[in-house]
């Protein structure tokens, strides 16, 4: 006899299996090899709310969050931020005065903060992002540092 | 215009070779930076291309695009990106293209300038002559006037005046003969509007059109208020209606482009039009009663003719009836007609009238010479038999009636 016990598992296994069944029969493909690279980075300035935006990307966040935690709460903003995405897809972000570049990872309607990436500790004077084959390049001045999103690469 | 501007245009190139230098030489270089500064140097040599005026500033130009293509080159790969849908091949092939045709246009616009320079000096020249025209011209309508008022004036007068009237006329129509040879070399078109205003202003004080304009008005006056001139005069005058008309025809509409403003040349043209229509109505009336007067003074009844085909054709019949006529019973009746033909066709036809009758374009030279030789065939039956003829004639005769007796003797002893 088929107790209501081994019904249930049985349901349980059916159930399962369906699972099973729709999650392979489900759209499944990925395109590997992708070559996110911004050839020149972006340069925005932030309105006063600390919205930048470069519609030739089609990219617009508020800085505001980024610039409060390198500057702390109720700094200004600064007059322009430097903005590229890596060949690997990873957005680094830096501006004037600013003693870091933070690299972020995209998410749906979000960048998710990855690295902090200590440059300066006097603050970059006039930082500006080059894309590299295998690396950002960040110079400021005559000093030239290349990045990835793990941090410094020799 | 505004003036060259040569210093400008060299700065300019020079702060451009500066910065296409200052960013070459940097050591670290913004990618970002590279591409602002190839932007602002385009945007320089596409500003410089609108403003220059001079060859050399072209070319200089072009030396510039030249120099930027190799100052970038090494940035080609990272500007085809950025550039994207554009390349930076493409940009700086425009910009050659654009420098050399702007070079071509300057050096185009400059040659219709040295044309225009020719043009005005050769226009000063004549207008100095021109004046002086117009003010015997002046003179000579107040003495047209005063003479129409009086029934003293007699033909000498009125020849006298229309000699002098002659005169300025050939002269205006000399003017604007020599004024549509220089603007032929002109295209009025590649002029900017303010280049046309500004020649426009340099001749309008010498008020070409005004020229123009009075030979019509004094020719129809001089028609109007004369009919005592000779045959010949009115020929002439007619030859002038007809060079005048040329000229018109060639130039009329190009010179009003250039000398009537916009908002009366049509009013201004058609003013201008009619008259020139009156002008050979009246001289087309005037030559061809003229012409009729004179044969018929003559006793040479041609039939009646109103335009020249008509003459023609009444010439034409005229002799070809004279010479059936001639042929069939000449004598001295006919030969007192020819006589009387050849003396107007030989002392006045031909020395006075023909060239006049040719270059209003109312005889050709073939219609002479068709005359002539009907003439000459007309001339022919004409002609009383000659005394030598008849004494030939008579001698004939004789030995004809010698022979006849002769040969009647000998057939009467057979």
């Amino acid at each position: 006899m088929v107790s209501q016990k081994h019904l249930r598992l049985l349901g349980n296994f059916a159930a399962a299996t369906l699972l099973v069944f729709t999650v392979a029969c489900g759209p499944s493909l990925t395109l590997t090899g992708v070559d996110y690279s911004q050839p020149i980075e972006s340069v925005m300035s932030p309105d006063q709310d600390g919205l930048v935006e470069d519609v030739r990307i089609g990219v617009s966040f508020n800085i505001t969050p980024l610039n409060v935690k390198e500057r702390g709460e109720d700094a200004s903003l600064p007059s322009e931020v430097r903005l590229i995405r890596s060949r690997d897809g990873y957005y680094f972000v830096t501006a004037p005065g600013y003693s870091n570049v933070y690299v972020f990872e995209s998410e749906e309607s979000a960048l998710e903060l990855t690295e902090i990436i200590n440059v300066s500790e006097a603050g970059l004077a006039q930082p500006a992002f080059n894309q590299r084959t295998n690396y950002i390049q960040l110079i400021d001045g005559d000093d030239e540092y290349r990045l990835t999103k793990d941090g410094l690469a020799n | 215009m505004e003036k060259l501007n040569f210093k400008t245009v060299l700065a300019a190139l020079l702060v451009l070779a500066m910065g296409i230098t200052t960013q070459v030489h940097a050591q670290a270089q913004s990618d970002f930076q590279i591409k602002q500064n190839f932007d602002q140097d385009h945007a320089e040599v596409l500003d410089a291309l609108k403003s220059i005026e001079t060859t050399d500033a072209a070319d200089s130009l072009y030396e510039a695009v030249i120099d930027m293509q190799e100052r970038y080159s090494d940035h080609q790969q990272l500007l085809d990106r950025v550039l994207y849908p554009e390349t930076f091949d493409g940009r700086i092939t425009n910009l050659r293209e654009l420098a050399e045709v702007t070079s071509v246009r300057i050096s185009q616009i400059h040659e219709s300038g040295d044309t225009i320079v020719v043009l005005e000096e050769r226009i000063s020249e004549l207008t100095t002559d021109a004046t002086r025209y117009q003010e015997k011209a002046d003179s000579l309508n107040n003495e047209l006037s005063a003479m129409r008022r009086s029934r003293d004036a007699n033909a000498a007068q009125a020849r006298r005046l229309r000699q002098e009237l002659d005169q300025r006329d050939s002269f205006i129509i000399q003017m604007v003969d020599s004024t549509f040879v220089a603007y032929e070399n002109v295209d009025l078109e590649s002029l900017s509007p303010g280049e046309r205003r500004g020649l426009a202003l340099e001749i309008d004080a010498q008020n070409v059109f005004g020229y123009i304009e009075s030979v019509v008005d004094n020719n129809i006056d001089f028609l109007n208020t004369h009919t005592e001139l000779s045959t010949e005069d009115f020929l002439k005058l007619y030859s002038v209606q007809v060079e005048f008309d040329r000229m018109w025809g060639n130039m009329g509409h190009d010179l009003a482009e250039i000398y009537v403003s916009e908002t009366n040349r049509q009013e201004r043209l058609t003013d201008i039009v009619e008259k020139i229509d009156q002008w050979e109505m009246l001289i087309d009336d005037a030559a061809w009663t003229t012409l009729a007067d004179a044969f018929e003074q003559n006793n040479i009844e041609l039939a009646p003719f109103n335009n020249s085909l008509e003459f023609y054709t009444s010439l034409n019949n005229y002799l070809d009836e004279a010479i059936a006529r001639a042929e069939e019973n000449g004598g001295d009746e006919e030969l007192a007609r020819y006589q009387n033909f050849t003396d107007l066709w030989f002392n006045d036809v031909k020395p006075r009238w023909q060239e006049y009758l040719i270059s209003a374009n109312l005889m050709t030279y073939d219609n002479f010479n068709t005359i002539d030789e009907k003439i000459s065939e007309w001339n022919l039956y004409a002609q009383p038999t000659s005394y030598t003829t008849l004494i030939f004639l008579g001698l004939a005769i004789v030995i004809a009636l010698v022979l006849l007796g002769l040969w009647l003797r000998e057939r009467s002893t057979k």
